[in-house]
């Protein structure tokens, strides 16, 4: 059994540089917040390899021979965080169209940097890296796995519409000196009509069958190969959203950002959507502040969206600093209950995503995706001190984790399918 | 306009004038580091009288008694330093010791509001780090008509930045220091010969030695009135007689700091504001042996210039773990979290520091930094009673501030900030905390903004760009002459709950 899987790691995992030889399964102890409905006081959450084999009460498990425990105490383990909607830097930003669904941003996404790193210490294990609200319709977004080695990750990858004015607003061209000279040469609709055209002509186009990329991939959208989304802010912009789905058939929406959504309970309570809101401001800023689009907070839109069952995430969208446990911590401060909190930054934001099989919350089967908090989760006061995704630790706080050998998988159970990101050329 | 509906609540709860003692009742009062426990507050004249232990403590017969059962007393937080509730931070000019905070002071800032909602009691307001030196700080409570009513202590200090001004590097930060601080001796060395004359005509004689002399004496018998009123602050600063606030970005920046300090004379009244990677000079800040104020970015991040590696440092965990007494401040341009003074302390918490330090970190240890020790931010008797009525813990996200009392009386009550309400549910408040009722119309009626800044060319990547935008923008205005404040800077006045007037 155990040479199977050293045979089956060794197919699987290039990736694994230091294979800790007759490692056995680990247990984490604490109190566990399952996310699927269940918080045991007293529990462990037992994985191998990469996956979860057990969750339960201490008490009922019969630790497994050779068993690694971390029993930290007054720890509470969440599942890995996810963000749904992190935006692409401005440099992605394609000028030579508004409109891009062809584009993939997995193609460009860099790596490297510190970025990644900083995710994985907030406890967000995975991110959805969607495109820069700069195009009409934008480039096609990425999964991504955080931590110092961040991979990107199998994903059929969204396709957003813009209905926010960063479209017109935040396109290269238009920063730069001489701006208005380039408006006059280049692509740029520069009201909100000139906006929705651009936008209902690319659907026209896809649903004319036009032989150009965008029209293509606009169509495969459509036809539902990619989800589809709508960056919008203000109530008559999700309006617009909605009327435009229902002029082209399409039958959900995903919304980011949807700061006006207090102002739209009613209206979205009766259509297929997801909100995927945040960040939370008192005031807005940096070049958030400077869209003038919707500048009032509601704090207690979460809340408000969760009383109406209508499905959401949470995101610290480009906010990395706070974070996004930190977006939770304010969602319940201004009222949202704790187990909704949870839900809207792992479960939904994984059902979203169509990951749900394989994270979100932490269930026998599913990758050991976990956070462990050095107390009640989303509190000020709690941190993580222990981050794992794929049973790997992506942050290891070595104050109070000092083995460094979690950083890599222990070996055994099942064995790690071969990642490959998914590409259709 | 903005806090008329504030003041109108002051002045309505205002008590008779029979009713100056007030008990607080059955809430768990939280003085850090000097009580913690179920007792109730005996409040005498504005001040704190007492904290009466036991089930049933005995109250004095004529006390208003205010049932708080299952709160948190709390004192009145007190921020250290904040340009919050000036028009600009900082004037153009770089040395502008003569500006004083007190002429710009704006009582009805939606700022002020905010920190009594947030239940910060004690402001000291002070003009930004882009200066050399600059102008006199105040510290304020956050409530009422004008300035003089709110002031809890005039001239608190000035404040000067050994760190580069935007646009100016550390050559120039310093000569400008230098070259300010020797315009001053000139100044001095004539007004010592002009004192040194007089003196001697009033006895009937005649100057009879050599100019240098003359100065040498006179200096001696120098008089605050005889310095120039552009530079009487500075006189002030070298001569001991006032606090200085000095802030260094870097770590760089900490020995020139001292130096100058040490050499001017003014080093025992210094607080240094410590930003960046200042904690690497910790050595040498524990040899001034005062609390320090640190700068609100609380995590300082460095990447290796060799391997690229990122590295991160929680900067008050340093400073605690020194034992060096630190006063936290905010960041008003953050979006959320670095606005409140209660979260920067949990965040202090949240990375291993003190509970108790943390606490003290926004009440005691900016209240002695103000000189205001004993009379602000903390509960003891003889204090201000500042007092906050929480929900909760201080430092629980879940906690809200429930009531403010300024000098013994109720200035705020959660349940009646209309404000509040409409950041809350988006609605115009139809009645405290009413349910939910979408407001239309209000937002759409916005125009569309195509004449706004259509893009900032330089625009950095989002999230990067937030920070100290205020702080960094010189001004334009003209300067104004002289220090306007009649009371002896470093003298503590203290007045009571501008509310009741």
């Amino acid at each position: 059994m155990r040479l199977a899987s050293h045979l089956a790691l060794a197919c699987a995992g290039l990736c694994l540089t230091a294979v800790t030889v007759g490692a056995a399964p680990r247990v984490v102890r604490g109190r566990v917040h399952t996310a699927a409905g269940a918080t045991i006081d007293r529990g462990a959450v037992v994985f191998e390899g990469a996956q979860i084999t057990w969750v339960g009460p201490f008490a009922e498990l019969q630790l497994p021979e050779g068993a690694e425990v971390l029993d930290l105490a007054d720890v509470e383990l969440t599942p890995g965080l996810i963000d749904a909607a992190v935006p692409a830097g401005d440099g992605s930003v394609e000028d030579s169209s508004e409109v891009v669904p062809h584009l993939k941003l997995a193609d460009a996404l860099s790596l490297s940097g510190a970025v990644w790193q900083r995710l994985a210490q907030a406890g967000v294990t995975t991110v959805y890296v969607t495109s820069n609200p700069a195009s009409v319709v934008g480039s096609q977004g990425t999964l991504v796995g955080t931590g110092k080695q961040p991979e990107l990750l199998p994903h059929r990858g969204d396709v957003k519409l813009t209905l926010s004015n960063e479209a017109w607003r935040r396109g290269r061209s238009n920063g730069r000196p001489f701006r208005d000279v380039a408006r006059l040469t280049a692509r740029r609709p520069n009201t909100r009509m000139g906006l929705i055209w651009v936008l209902r002509e690319a659907l026209l186009n896809a649903q004319r069958g036009v032989d150009d990329p965008a029209s293509k991939a606009l169509a495969a959208t459509l036809a539902g190969a990619h989800g589809l989304r709508v960056h919008a802010r203000q109530r008559h912009d999700l309006e617009t959203a909605l009327r435009l789905a229902d002029e082209f058939g399409i039958r959900r929406l995903v919304f980011e950002e949807a700061t006006e959504a207090y102002h739209a309970i009613d209206l979205l309570r009766g259509h297929d959507v997801v909100v995927i809101y945040g960040p939370m401001f008192m005031e807005p800023l940096g070049s958030r502040a400077r869209t003038g689009e919707a500048e009032h907070p509601c704090l207690r839109t979460p809340l408000m969206l969760h009383e109406a069952q209508i499905p959401f995430c949470l995101t610290a969208a480009d906010r990395l600093n706070e974070g996004l446990a930190e977006q939770a911590m304010w969602a319940m401060r201004y009222g949202l209950p704790f187990e909704a909190a949870l839900q809207a930054v792992t479960a939904s934001p994984a059902q979203l995503l169509g990951i749900a099989e394989r994270t979100g919350t932490l269930q026998v089967g599913k990758r050991a995706d976990l956070v462990v908090w050095s107390g009640r989760p989303f509190a000020s006061t709690s941190k993580p001190l222990l981050v794992l995704r794929d049973g790997r630790a992506v942050y290891r706080d070595a104050e109070h984790v000092e083995n460094a050998a979690w950083d890599e998988a222990s070996p055994g159970g099942a064995a790690q399918p071969p990642k490959k990101p998914q590409r259709n050329f | 306009m903005t806090r008329t509906w504030l003041l109108a609540l002051a002045l309505s709860s205002a008590a008779p004038l029979w009713a100056d003692t007030v008990v607080l009742t059955g809430a768990r009062i939280l003085d850090p580091g000097v009580y913690d426990g179920e007792a109730a507050l005996l409040i005498e004249d504005g001040k704190v009288k007492a904290v009466l232990e036991g089930k049933e403590p005995k109250l004095p017969y004529d006390a208003r008694v205010i049932d708080v059962r299952g709160m948190t007393l709390f004192p009145g937080m007190v921020l250290g330093r904040t340009s919050s509730g000036l028009d600009r931070a900082n004037e153009s000019l770089p040395t502008t010791p003569f500006l004083d905070a007190f002429d710009a002071i704006d009582p009805s800032s939606v700022r002020f509001e905010s920190f009594l909602r947030e239940g910060v009691t004690t402001v000291n307001v002070m003009q930004g780090n882009d200066t050399a030196i600059g102008g006199m700080g105040r510290a304020v409570q956050p409530l009422g008509l004008t300035v003089e009513e709110m002031t809890v202590r005039a001239g608190t200090g000035l404040i000067l930045s050994v760190s580069d001004r935007p646009g100016w590097d550390r050559v120039r930060q310093r000569a400008q220091l230098r070259e300010s601080f020797a315009q001053l001796q000139d100044e001095l060395d004539k007004a010592a010969e002009k004192r040194y004359a007089r003196e001697q005509q009033k006895d009937g004689k005649q100057v009879e030695v050599p100019p240098a002399k003359a100065r040498e004496l006179g200096r001696a018998l120098l008089r605050p009135e005889d310095v120039d009123e552009k530079q009487r602050n500075l006189y002030l600063l070298v001569q001991g007689q006032l606090d200085a606030f000095v802030y260094c970005e870097r770590a760089q920046d900490v020995p020139f700091a001292l130096a100058m300090a040490d050499e001017l004379g003014f080093l025992p009244r210094t607080t240094l504001v410590l930003g960046g990677d200042c904690y690497k000079a910790l050595e040498l800040i524990k040899t001034v042996g005062r609390p320090v104020l640190l700068m609100p970015d609380l995590l300082y991040r460095e990447t290796d210039p060799l391997t690229g590696e990122e590295h991160e440092t929680f900067v008050p965990r340093v400073y605690a773990d020194a034992d060096v007494p630190f006063g936290l401040m905010v960041d008003r341009d953050s979006s959320f979290g670095e606005r409140y003074l209660w979260y920067q302390a949990a965040r202090c918490v949240r990375e291993g520091v003190d509970r108790e330090q943390a606490l003290k970190a926004i009440t005691h240890v900016p209240a002695q930094i103000l000189g205001l020790e004993g009379q602000v931010g903390t509960l003891q008797p003889g204090a201000a009673a500042n007092v906050l009525v929480l929900s909760g813990d201080p430092l629980d996200a879940g906690t809200h501030v429930e009531q403010v009392l300024l000098g013994g009386e109720v200035v705020y009550e959660r349940s009646k900030d209309v404000r509040l309400e409409r950041l809350l549910s988006g609605s115009e408040g139809s009645g405290p905390m009413s349910e939910h009722k979408p407001h239309e119309g209000e937002e759409e009626l916005q125009p569309n903004d195509a004449d706004k800044d259509p893009g900032d060319p330089n625009q950095q990547t989002p999230g990067e760009q937030e920070r100290g935008a205020d702080e960094k923008r010189p001004g334009p205005e003209q300067p104004q002459d002289g220090p306007h404040d009649d009371k002896a800077p470093g003298e503590h006045e203290h007045e009571q709950h501008g509310g009741e007037k």
